[in-house]
């Protein structure tokens, strides 16, 4: 599919600030074997000069700061991305020790008692796609879809507590569970066509679900706890990955001053027709 | 009259005494020093104290101690009898020192690109992935002639034979250089005669040489390079030294309100505008730098820092993610790291270690927890460790659920007993005080070291403890030409 995303994040303040500092990770990753970016564009007011570097992740992080003062920052990022539902054939490669980096605890990923306890029932499963598969059903079948009960900052334990969160939480519950198994698993941040963060596929379209590794034959796995499809498929847009959340928060910063901050986001993700992307102008190179 | 030697009890066959010999004859280089203090009264003593006292007091020089209620700043106290080192023994530490930094920069050099140390399998990769201080998002970020300590001071022990052994390093934001500097004016104003009579080596350029070692580092190459102190201000105990240092390298010492990053480079904020800073010599860790990074919490810091530091427009001494190789569970690996990366012996040994995280070594640990020192991996300043000797029942019991709880982050090492140096325990009286060495090392284009070091006391008799927030104090230390 070749898909346009129109992402907006306004933040408001009461009073002046100033000195803003962002950092944003909006760019949909490229060339990942199922999908690649066509086009980017963003755009800051108060206007800015834009830097941007590559993580260690392999995402693309742009940042910029403001020093005179001002009441609202408005960042619009608008891209353009070819996706498709195979993944690029085996064998697979990634470094090893990336992968025993992604078998451990993180900021909001936790072995917890509660989590140990769970995993038990899935370790007699010895294939790890089918593994992960078992573990991501049991999530979607067991964990209640709530927003509001948790926030950006809930920790995978405090999730288990609840039983209630919403797709961030889910995620985290998920590489929780497969790291603990000896799965390497990472976050992943990013959009979902038509269907949006919520089961029903209501609300905004900025979504989180997780990438498990499958092994060299299958390699990394997209897999979404939130949805009762499972896996990751072409509706898909992918930003960017980490150990969890705190790695790939679409937009984050600080600013002086004394006022309260509001922060309004709006996501559209719309299905173009070939013609249409190449209107855009940057439509990607047929593979020769 | 008593001499003040005379009731001097080294204890040498128990104790490794820096100035007794085991047959009780003192050692050739402390001669003149003993003689000269066997001439003093008690008068003469207090009024040399007096002569050392006013000259701390006058350049207000204290530290802060955490953990205790009241009035926290303090007088480090400062014993009158200097530490003596022989040339000979001074160039065995050098060298030592040398190579285990030098070492200990490829090691970081390595795991910060390539971790081809982990890939051989030196070290278990689990081990450092794990490390508290391992910053992962900085793996592929060079800092200007790949060199991460710039500034380090590790800590060296004597044993029981009087061989030097390194307890520690300290390649985060080491301190204790200021006292250094100021027990040698102190010593030369209240014992001028008897400092002549040693050829002392000097160490009094250390802040000109840590200046040139940051201007070294300078991202681009310009004659007069802007370099600034961060630190996090005057309720951190090692304020007196950053304003000391900059006061002394003439350079401005600025706490993260004072700095600004405007287009992804940093600029001091001055009467005449911005100003551009190419080196920030930090004194505040990692966690705090740049609250875009880490810590959001943080009001230390300067907001973008890390990425103009990133793209190589400022320079941070030390850099980010040193504190993975003073974890105390790599220094176990650093004799390897040696071998490892030049292919040589260490000069310096180790302190045998043993790892939590192993269970074969646990089972050990906690067998012999009332012999062991057991020491948190990641904690500094006397802070988070038990003393087997010393705890009582209830205290190893507690610490054994400790270790147990989270093994990786627990380390022990052998109760060893630390040579011992006279000192003042009372006005009047000496008496065998347990020390250490901290030389402190700076490495810009190359290694150089100042000769000698912070000597910290245990003053308080038969502690083992000597960090100055644990009732420790300092001597001066005395490199001579043999």
């Amino acid at each position: 599919m070749i898909l346009k995303v129109e992402h907006t994040t306004l933040f408001e303040y009461e009073e002046p600030i100033y000195e803003t500092a962002t950092e944003v990770r909006l760019h949909p990753a490229n060339s990942t074997g199922s999908q690649r970016c066509a086009s980017f564009n963003l755009q800051v007011t108060p206007s800015a000069m834009l830097f941007d570097y590559t993580d260690f992740y392999g995402n693309r992080v742009h940042h910029f700061n403001i020093l005179q003062s001002h009441k609202q920052v408005r960042i619009m990022a608008t891209s353009v991305i070819e996706t498709q539902n195979h993944t690029a054939t085996a064998p697979h490669e990634e470094d090893e020790i990336v992968l025993l980096d992604l078998l451990s605890e993180s900021r909001y990923v936790h072995f917890d008692p509660a989590i140990l306890a769970l995993a038990a029932q899935f370790r007699p499963i010895r294939d790890p796609y089918l593994k992960a598969i078992e573990i991501c059903r049991h999530i979607n079948g067991t964990f209640l879809y709530e927003p509001g009960v948790t926030d950006v900052h809930s920790t995978s334990a405090v999730v288990m507590a609840l039983g209630r969160g919403v797709c961030q939480d889910f995620a985290h519950i998920m590489l929780a569970l497969c790291r603990h198994l000896g799965l390497p698993g990472r976050y992943v941040s990013g959009y979902l066509y038509g269907g949006g963060s919520t089961p029903e596929g209501q609300d905004e379209a900025s979504h989180a679900w997780c990438e498990v590794w499958c092994g060299k034959e299958k390699g990394w796995t997209g897999f979404d706890p939130t949805h009762k499809t499972l896996l990751v498929d072409d509706r898909y847009i992918k930003i960017g990955t980490g150990r969890d959340y705190s790695d790939v928060p679409p937009v984050r910063g600080t600013y002086k001053g004394a006022s309260s901050e509001k922060m309004s986001v709006s996501v559209r993700v719309s299905a173009l027709e070939p013609a249409a992307a190449e209107a855009v102008g940057q439509r990607p190179k047929e593979p020769e | 009259m008593t001499r003040l030697f005379d009731l001097y009890d080294a204890e040498p066959a128990r104790y490794f005494d820096e100035v007794i010999r085991q047959d009780e004859s003192p050692r050739s280089h402390y001669d003149i020093l003993i003689r000269r203090f066997n001439q003093f009264s008690a008068d003469d003593i207090r009024t040399r104290r007096e002569v050392a006292n006013i000259f701390f007091r006058n350049q207000g020089i204290t530290f802060t101690v955490y953990g205790v209620d009241e009035g926290t700043e303090r007088i480090f106290p400062f014993d009158l009898i200097p530490r003596i080192i022989p040339g000979s023994e001074w160039s065995t530490i050098e060298r030592g020192l040398i190579q285990r930094i030098t070492a200990l920069n490829l090691f970081l050099s390595d795991i910060y690109q390539s971790q081809k140390i982990l890939r051989d399998k030196v070290i278990p990769a689990e081990l450092v992935l794990g490390s508290k201080h391992f910053r992962r998002e900085f793996i592929g970020v060079r800092p200007p002639l790949d060199i991460y300590i710039h500034v380090t001071g590790s800590d060296i022990i004597r044993d029981l034979d009087g061989r030097y052994l390194v307890l520690e390093d300290n390649l985060r934001t080491p301190s204790g250089v200021s006292y250094m500097l100021q027990n040698r004016n102190a010593m030369k104003r209240a014992f001028p005669v008897l400092f002549n009579r040693y050829t002392v080596r000097p160490v009094e350029n250390y802040p000109q040489q840590l200046l040139r070692t940051l201007q070294e580092i300078s991202p681009s190459p310009k004659p007069d390079p802007n370099v600034v102190i961060l630190t996090p201000g005057v309720y951190n105990s090692a304020y007196f030294e950053h304003s000391f240092l900059a006061q002394q390298m003439g350079v401005e010492l600025t706490e993260g309100r004072d700095l600004v990053v405007n287009n992804n480079k940093v600029y001091t904020r001055t009467t005449r505008g911005l100003q551009r800073v190419d080196v920030i010599y930090r004194r505040v860790d990692d966690d705090f730098l740049d609250p875009l990074v880490f810590r959001p919490d943080s009001v230390l810091g300067v907001a973008g820092l890390l990425n103009a530091y990133r793209k190589g427009n400022v320079t941070l001494a030390n850099a980010i993610g040193t504190g993975v190789a003073d974890d105390k569970v790599i220094y176990s690996f650093v004799p390897k790291i040696i071998k490892y990366y030049l292919g040589e012996e260490p000069v310096l040994d180790n302190v045998e270690t043993w790892l939590a995280s192993d269970p074969k070594h646990l089972k050990y640990i906690l067998e012999n927890l009332d012999k062991l020192v057991v020491k948190a991996a990641n904690e500094s300043g006397g802070y988070g460790m038990l003393v087997g000797p010393q705890s009582s029942a209830a205290e190893r019991e507690a610490f054994a659920e400790k270790i147990v709880a989270d093994p990786r982050n627990y380390i022990a090492q052998p109760t060893i007993s630390l040579s011992r140096h006279p000192s003042f325990v009372t006005d009047t009286e000496v008496a065998p005080c347990h020390i250490d060495l901290r030389p402190y090392v700076l490495y810009g284009k190359s290694v150089s070291i100042v000769p000698g070091g912070l000597t910290r006391v245990a003053l308080k008799r038969g502690s083992l403890v000597v960090n100055s927030s644990q009732g420790g104090g300092s001597k001066d230390t005395w490199v001579i030409d043999n």
